[in-house]
């Protein structure tokens, strides 16, 4: 029964887009992603390109890419923000994401990126959707020099600008802001199944080894001392001369 | 021998006064027994002095409005855009921490409201007129020291030009508050008003936790200025018990601190401690973060505070009765001997340098390896230390090294403060 109903529901929605102008939104055969990192260090930028044709698609497609983010990186909102103005996507990023505690006292998050109305040129579309990401401090470990992190792949979903629900067709549905300008005005995003040649991008940042650990510690302790005593010493001596010239 | 030596100046700039119808007479180099001596003439009104340093805070706040909107990396410090939300949730009836990385007093944040309510660019301009506030304040005690315009006038151009100055407070970071505060703090206690001094020590105090270690050499100059004369003071240190007794609290002392503890009361409901283990300056650094595996590795963090705790003792007793040169001693070897050091960490010593230079008798050589080695120390960090944060190579070794470099030239520039200041100096400069 609830099936039904819900059956009955899709087809009404559907019927009612029908009417009229004929509002196909057809969804494309095959998506491929490709992802790229640039730069290096504890500073990258995250390129997604989304790519694929379409055939008959009156209305504009635009894409959600759902990026869960491990531990040992984090996305800094007030950036994202700013790159806004010069172009960047719009994104929704969870508040109060601590950027300077390390990796092992931080959690996994989610942030949502989107592509905006993404328009067609002879049926083939691409879109290219940069954000910067930042790795976090690692814990030291005993002797490996490099940590690596990886970043798995996106979800991926889309809907049709200027329609509530695109084409019925089978599929997992996802309610999700409808553009990243305002978390309230909610739409149905249709999960989108894509092709991917490159493995999920590893990034490795440099972390402190166990092994220096001798050697840091007594280089430190004995510069320290060895300073602290120099600049005592400095200021009891400075006494003694003024008062030998006093005694002049 | 090149010396730069600020009597000689003095004497020389007066008896060459004919030449003050020329603006900008800027170096003479002159030879007097057997030493060539380098005279830095400025002949400068203060009003002058005033203008340009206005209009150059004017032209690069402009300047840095037109960066942010044209280009992708900002002009203004990532700080400024901290503050300023801070103080859109303050607007909006919330808690100023809920903005991550805000770790400053809400005082900040309420006072930073005009960002808000009138335009974004107020901050900017609050801080640059604190800015002018802190060059008044630097004359103003050294007009109490040393009585000379020209002293005054090249002292308040070290700090109204100094180029790190100039952009720290254009790019709306809030340390010319501390400037303001620690100079003001000074300048109070030199003028004997030590309720003000009080207040104005504990604010700065809970704005930022690095002034609490004047309160040393504070408590030990009120028994001097409480009414006891020279002479009693030099009897009283003949034998230690005299010493001794000279430490126990009177009434001015106790005063200024219950003040100062009902003010830091008030203000500070929660203290907020920054621990952050991301490489910096500190020659701790590298070893704090790998101790965090260790053990007992978190006690290390207060082993290291034993030998800044040693030193910022050994300086208020022993130059307590020379406040500017005390407090200055004191927060350099805070600085540099500290767990955490960015570079925005040099301004608070770097405030307060143009009390004492003039107390310096310094060779010109001798200055200027000082200055150059102080620079050199910091390049040679940020290099590797940009290896390691853009290039991702691991350099972690040499950003230690590095940083014990920078500590130890630290060091040796505080040694030849210590060996170069010339207490008699200040007497002889006093003009009337």
């Amino acid at each position: 029964m609830k099936h039904l109903i819900k059956t009955l529901t899709v087809f009404f929605i559907w019927g009612y887009h029908s009417t009229g102008e004929e509002q196909t939104c057809r969804v494309p055969n095959a998506i491929t992603l490709k992802r790229e990192v640039l730069k290096e260090g504890f500073h990258r930028d995250l390129i997604t390109i989304i790519e694929g044709n379409v055939t008959n698609s009156k209305s504009p497609l635009s894409f959600l890419l759902q990026e869960n983010i491990p531990a040992g990186f984090y996305i800094d909102q007030y950036e994202l923000t700013n790159l806004e103005k010069f172009g960047g996507p719009k994104t929704i990023v969870p508040a109060n994401i601590d950027v300077e505690k390390p990796a092992h006292l931080s959690q996994n998050f989610s942030i949502l990126v989107f592509s905006g109305p993404v328009h067609t040129n002879e049926n083939h579309f691409s879109v290219t959707l940069k954000i910067p990401i930042h790795l976090r401090y690692q814990r030291s470990q005993s002797d490996r020099a490099h940590h690596m992190e990886v970043l798995p792949h996106p979800l991926l979903a889309l809907r049709c600008d200027g329609l509530s629900l695109d084409a019925v067709d089978s599929g997992n549905y996802l309610t999700a802001p409808c553009n990243g300008n305002s978390e309230l005005q909610q739409c149905y995003w249709k999960e989108a199944e894509y092709q991917i040649s490159s493995p999920p991008p590893v990034m490795s940042v440099p972390v402190g080894q166990q092994s220096h650990a001798q050697v840091v510690f007594l280089g430190t302790v004995f510069v320290m001392s060895a300073f602290t005593l120099l600049l005592i010493k400095t200021m009891v001596n400075s006494s003694k001369i003024k008062n030998k010239e006093k005694s002049r | 021998m090149y010396i730069v030596h600020f009597s000689f100046v003095l004497d020389i700039i007066d008896k060459f006064s004919f030449l003050s119808q020329f603006r900008f007479n800027s170096y003479m180099l002159i030879r007097i027994k057997n030493a060539y001596k380098v005279v830095i003439m400025f002949e400068v009104s203060f009003t002058m002095i005033l203008v340009v340093a206005v209009v150059i805070r004017v032209g690069l706040i402009v300047y840095g409005e037109w960066q942010d909107t044209v280009m992708v990396v900002k002009y203004t410090d990532i700080d400024y855009s901290v503050f300023t939300d801070a103080a859109k949730y303050v607007a909006e009836g919330e808690s100023p921490y809920e903005r991550p990385t805000y770790r400053y007093t809400p005082l900040l944040a309420w006072l930073l409201l005009p960002n808000i309510l009138v335009h974004r660019i107020f901050g900017k301009i609050l801080f640059c007129t604190f800015d002018l506030i802190a060059g008044a304040l630097i004359d103003s005690i050294l007009q109490k020291s040393y009585a000379n315009d020209k002293v005054r006038k090249v002292a308040g151009c070290l700090w109204l030009f100094n180029p790190l100055t100039l952009v720290v407070s254009s790019r709306g970071n809030a340390e010319a508050i501390m400037s303001v505060l620690v100079l003001a703090t000074i300048h109070q206690f030199l003028e004997r008003n030590f309720k003000m001094c009080a207040i104005l020590w504990a604010v700065s105090v809970h704005f930022k936790i690095y002034p609490i270690t004047y309160a040393i050499p504070m408590y030990l100059a009120l028994e001097r200025t409480s009414g006891s004369t020279d002479k009693k003071r030099e009897k009283q240190k003949t034998t230690l018990r005299d010493f001794l007794e000279s430490l126990l609290p009177n009434k001015q002392r106790l005063s200024f601190f219950l003040i100062s503890l009902i003010v830091i009361a008030i203000l500070t409901g929660a203290m907020y401690y920054w621990s952050d283990t991301r490489h910096n300056f500190s020659p701790f650094f590298y070893l704090l973060y790998l101790s965090s595996e260790w053990e007992y590795g978190k006690y290390l963090g207060l082993v290291v505070f034993i030998p800044q705790a040693t030193l910022l003792v050994a300086i208020a007793i022993k130059y307590y009765h020379y406040l500017p040169l005390c407090c200055f001693l004191q927060t350099f070897v805070f600085v540099t001997f500290n767990k955490v050091c960015t570079s925005q960490y040099f301004l608070w010593y770097l405030t307060l340098l143009p009390l004492v230079l003039p107390s310096i008798e310094v060779h010109l050589v001798h200055g200027a390896t000082m200055v150059t080695l102080w620079f050199s120390g910091q390049a040679v960090w940020l290099y590797y230390a940009y290896l390691l944060e853009f290039r991702g190579q691991n350099t972690f070794v040499q950003v230690w090294l590095a940083s014990l470099l920078f500590f130890g030239i630290n060091c040796w520039i505080l040694k030849s403060f210590i060996q170069c200041h010339s207490p008699s100096l200040p007497k002889k400069l006093k003009g009337h």
